[in-house]
């Protein structure tokens, strides 16, 4: 397993780091296209506000950037025990 | 039978209608034999003690619309027009072969004993999204639609 981190709910065994879920080649053609389509992609969604168009294109390059960096992605992985009750069971009564 | 009535008091008139709507929600989901989380239900899934992994992708790329089409909580919202989720999707995929990983690797494979869902028949890449593809659901994060930026870059105040 890559780098990563813990994160603060109970539940979770931690972030993913973006070597464990992407092939190098994957990750770079993956931000590649990504990045080539930004203009796009803020155009669409700023609801013609320019000043929002401007901070889409930002977050979303600094997204890829910490993409790019391979120290972490927004990926939580939730390691849990879980069960099926029963009608039984003592959960239902 | 689980029942609203054991919620935890409330001493707040304001609050507290809310609160026990809040609470209704997943015991009629329970009680209904339907899970908040998962797409199997209680009557489907293992009669044993299993192990979840969820794989949860908190700030995706994809930009879409939500649209709120009734006030009954259980009329599902319409997401439209999403896009940009080439990397996301990759991403999730990546996640569910991952969690796989997870549990075939010291020390979780001591006490790894089978996959239940996806399910061995689902393999590729291809596969693996078309499965998600089928089950994927929020995380039910909800907190707004507000542009969190600087005035000057679209925020809002």
């Amino acid at each position: 397993m890559g780098e990563g981190f813990p994160s603060a709910a109970p539940r979770s065994r931690g972030i993913a780091a973006p070597r464990d879920v992407f092939g190098a080649n994957q990750l770079k053609s993956l931000i590649s296209q990504a990045r080539a389509t930004i203009q796009q992609t803020a155009t669409e969604w700023a609801n013609g506000n320019p000043n929002l168009q401007k901070g889409l294109v930002l977050t979303i390059s600094r997204a890829l950037d910490l993409y790019e960096k391979g120290k972490q992605l927004p990926l939580e992985m939730n390691l849990g025990n879980d069960h099926a009750p029963s009608k039984s069971d003592p959960a239902y009564s | 039978m689980l029942h609203p009535n054991q919620i935890p008091l409330i001493l707040n008139y304001v609050l507290e209608p809310g609160y026990s709507g809040m609470f209704t929600l997943p015991f009629y989901q329970l009680n209904s034999n339907m899970h908040p989380a998962g797409p199997t239900p209680f009557a489907n899934r293992p009669k044993c003690t299993f192990t979840t992994i969820n794989s949860v992708l908190y700030a995706p790329l994809s930009r879409g619309r939500t649209h709120i089409k009734s006030s009954d909580p259980f009329v599902p919202l319409t997401l439209t027009r999403i896009t940009g989720g080439t990397l996301d999707i990759a991403a999730h995929v990546g996640g569910a072969k991952l969690a796989r990983r997870m549990l075939r690797t010291s020390p979780l494979d001591t006490i790894f004993n089978g996959e239940f869902e996806p399910g061995d028949q689902f393999q590729t890449d291809d596969e693996i999204e078309g499965w998600l593809r089928s089950v994927v659901a929020s995380d039910n994060h909800e907190v707004g639609t507000a542009s969190m930026l600087p005035q000057h870059l679209g925020g809002v105040r």
